[in-house]
């Protein structure tokens, strides 16, 4: 059930009703965990059955873990949370993997094919549910005694497809304590989700049609095509995600809910390491407190620093997918951080101005995108050899997505500068708000295309 | 570690309103949008309706233009004709349809063609609900297609699969349309269109200046232009694609012989549609003249022929014994039939012919 559909609407609005009912009652958090399991079972009635065994299992090991802190529930847990995420995401790919390096030193052994069905939303859950017995483990969460409550977080319908990957110590105390539901929660509520669905299905799926023209084909197009689609990209996947994170984050609003920004004008950060302070926060702050601090975090030599910094962005890679693809994607966001950890220190850097640091990151990204985005190794390469060569060919973009993106993006400028004062002026948010209203009216007919980030 | 809310920020953008702000910009918007772009369009729209008019068969579903032509058809000609490609003319070239044939017996532009390919008697309800409001008052003749009862599916009132001409004009919710499969998003689609024109307007735009494709496709493969400036709003919705008439009949077509199992008036999903045709019709004041259409007996099996024929004469008895006048069309020489119900230019000629004299009768000129 894709927030921008028919469906969606039908759900949201008697649920809407039927909470704003029960909001002060014991019925509260019955009604959102049903609503919760419902939303997700519209994509297949399996699904809840994963959703519900995790949600026991870690409620049971958090138990545990208030009375004791014993490694062995949080390890228990980890092997739950990613022995699901492997069975699910990762065996196949190995599977494959390793049948290459069988055929490699002629072996002859016929390893069986997987091709499981991924639960929606697994690598999100998973990771909720994990930063709690996590959280719990380490001494920085309280234990959820309230089973209905703790599943209500876990399967909190607005994030459970592709997030936010919300904390525990941030969603459970609103989940018990009644947060009061206002107007202004609904205006507010209603505006995020309107600019999450101007991003989605018109700027997103408008840059989408392109993209997918040349990167499904990368070797029929030129040079400028290429590159091109690959810039094009870049913007899709920020559009295209942080328009669901917004819709998220602004169904919850209207829930009464007040959940963390996940993405911050990402394409205005000045290093790659700022970048991942901007982008997919919630994902950036996860891997943050549970895989680089652990390791180290900062706290070290620069070489164990520069380790950590890449060993993160490689996991951060294999979250997003079981390819080669996105581990080389994860690599070079690794590489960008180490270069950019030892560029913030140099004085020389610091004079490079902001907009010119911008447009250098920008660039690096749209790089590792090309990675990101290409099926296979082979087409990445294409992509790359074809904008390097600069093979003929007209680029043939057309002109209104970019005179968006151009707006949108002169738009995050100003506002991330003095003339912020202006955009904030009523008239202005307004004008925006009603431009952004017309133009989903007039281009979102019809609009049922799935969230990227939804495969993952 | 712990995020205090206050500190939440609603937006990294500013996209934030407070409720009447929000709900100002949102009727204010949405006013525009929904109702004061086809308002002006509706008033902007000029449709020329040129010599031997059809409605053309790429626009078959744009019925926004449908609209505006039968609007236009009402100040030109005198007598309309609504039907399904019989009455549009499936084999003939635009001098060669009924009405054509009935223009030119007449010596004027008298008989206007308002048929559209494939619109089955559901389909057509929507129609004349939604899309045809400006036929008040008019003399009316009204095509009855019997092919449309002779099986369960075609009735679409069997379950199974079919391919549905025109399913945007079928009613969404009424689930006794078991071959209809369309999606909750289809339906929802199918019905906001007929509550607001702007969504017709869309489609409109879509199928008449942007190559049958949505926006974001149709700004990809054309890249440089200015979507803006394709909009025209002068039109005409004349059929450019039938050049000649064609000359193969059904049997040279190699249609074999059918065994149609023909529905029971009392079961069928499309009379009853037809009767609701012809009630908002009457109700709208105007004077109905029902033609009752042949079907090949040329490709049928004995059996399947008797109960085509019961089952026409039984449509004909029924509407006269409502106080409808309805008109048994006769049935043609087999090389005069294309297929099971479209005649060949001599076909028409022949029907015209018929209808003259019925007509002459009629009005007490013979």
């Amino acid at each position: 059930m894709l927030f921008q559909t028919w469906n969606f609407l039908f759900f949201l609005l008697p649920l809407l009703a039927v909470y704003f009912c029960v909001r002060r009652t014991f019925l509260r958090l019955p009604v959102l965990l049903v609503a919760s399991y419902l939303f997700y079972a519209f994509f297949d009635w399996r699904f809840p059955i994963f959703l519900l065994g995790i949600t026991t299992a870690d409620y049971w090991i958090g138990r545990g873990l208030e009375r004791k802190r014993r490694g062995w529930l949080l390890a228990l847990s980890l092997t739950l949370n990613i022995g699901l995420l492997c069975a699910f995401k990762y065996l196949g790919f190995l599977l494959e993997n390793l049948q290459w390096v069988l055929d490699a030193c002629h072996v002859e052994a016929e390893l069986p094919e997987v091709e499981w069905l991924l639960p929606v939303g697994l690598s999100f859950f998973t990771f909720k549910s994990m930063s709690y017995t996590c959280d719990l483990y380490l001494g920085r969460g309280r234990c959820e005694r309230n089973f209905l409550a703790y599943a209500a977080y876990v399967a909190f319908f607005p994030q459970l497809v592709a997030g936010p990957i919300e904390r525990a110590s941030t969603l459970l105390p609103q989940l018990h304590h009644r947060m009061p539901l206002n107007g202004d929660d609904l205006a507010q509520g209603a505006s995020v989700f309107l600019s999450g669905l101007f991003k989605k299905i018109v700027m997103a799926d408008m840059l989408a049609v392109y993209v997918d023209r040349v990167f499904d084909d990368p070797t029929s197009y030129g040079g400028a095509a290429l590159l091109m689609a690959s810039y094009a990209f870049s913007w899709q996947i920020y559009f295209d995600f942080s328009g669901y994170s917004d819709m998220a984050r602004g169904v919850a609003r209207l829930l009464g809910f007040r959940t963390p920004l996940n993405f911050d004008n990402p394409y205005a950060a000045d290093s790659v390491r700022d970048f991942w302070r901007r982008w997919h926060i919630s994902l950036s702050n996860w891997f943050r407190d549970y895989v680089y601090i652990p390791m180290g975090g900062s706290r070290c030599i620069k070489v164990r620093v520069w380790w950590n910094l890449l060993v993160t962005m490689l996991v951060s890679g294999l979250w997003h997918g079981a390819a080669w693809t996105f581990l080389v994607w994860g690599g070079l966001n690794g590489l960008g951080c180490v270069v950019s950890s030892l560029f913030d220190r140099s004085n020389w850097y610091k004079k490079i101005p902001a907009l010119v640091k911008q447009l250098v990151v920008f660039q690096f990204m749209t790089l590792t995108w090309i990675f990101f985005r290409a099926h296979t190794f082979e087409d990445a390469f294409d992509v790359l050899k074809g904008i390097i060569h600069w093979e003929e060919g007209e680029a043939l973009f057309p002109w209104i997505p970019a005179a968006l993106v151009l707006v949108v993006w002169g738009y995050g400028l100003l506002w991330s500068s003095r003339f912020r004062g202006f955009l904030e002026r009523r008239p202005c948010r307004m004008a925006a708000v009603a431009l952004a209203v017309i133009l989903i009216l007039l281009l979102g007919a019809g609009a049922n295309s799935q969230f990227i980030y939804q495969q993952f | 570690m712990k995020t205090r809310l206050k500190d939440i920020p609603a937006n990294t953008n500013g996209l934030h309103l407070g409720v009447r702000e929000l709900l100002f910009v949102l009727i204010v918007a949405v006013a525009l949008v929904w109702g004061g772009l086809p308002f002006w369009h509706r008033h902007a729209l000029k449709v020329t309706l040129d010599k031997d008019f059809r409605f053309s068969y790429a626009l078959r579903d744009d019925y926004l233009l449908y609209r505006a032509t039968v609007k236009q058809a009402c100040q030109e000609f005198d007598t309309l004709f609504l039907g399904d490609s019989v009455i549009w003319g499936m084999y003939v070239r635009n001098d060669s349809t009924l009405t054509a044939c009935l223009n030119r017996a007449a010596g004027e532009e008298k008989y206007g063609n308002l048929a559209i390919d494939g619109l089955h008697p559901v389909a057509m309800e929507t129609l004349l609900r939604n899309y045809a409001g400006d036929l008040r008052g008019k003399k009316v003749y009204l095509y009855l297609n019997p092919l449309w009862l002779n099986t369960p599916l075609y009735d679409l009132s069997g379950e199974g699969e079919t391919s549905i001409n025109h399913p945007r004009l079928l009613p969404q919710f009424d689930f006794s349309l078991k071959c209809y499969h369309g999606t909750l998003q289809e339906r929802c689609n199918a019905q906001r269109e007929r509550l607001l024109d702007f969504y017709a307007l869309l489609h409109h735009w879509r199928v008449c200046f942007f190559d049958n494709r949505d926006f974001k496709s149709w700004i990809a493969k054309h890249p440089g232009e200015n979507p803006l400036s394709l909009l025209r709003m002068e039109i005409s919705p004349l059929e450019e694609g039938h050049s000649s008439n064609s000359t193969v009949d059904w049997y040279e077509s190699g249609i074999a012989e059918q065994d149609w199992p023909w529905m029971a008036l009392e079961d069928s999903r499309q009379w009853r549609a037809f009767l609701q045709c012809l009630r908002i019709l009457q109700k709208r004041g105007n004077d109905v003249t029902v033609l009752v259409g042949s079907i090949n007996p040329h490709m049928q099996t004995a059996e399947s022929l008797a109960k085509c024929r019961a089952l026409r004469e039984e449509m004909q008895g029924r509407l006269t014994k409502d106080g409808v006048s309805a008109i048994l069309l006769p049935e043609l020489p087999s090389e005069e039939y294309g297929d099971a119900s479209h005649p060949l230019a001599a076909g028409y000629r022949r029907l015209a012919d018929f209808l003259v004299v019925k007509v002459a009768c009629s009005d007490g000129v013979l």
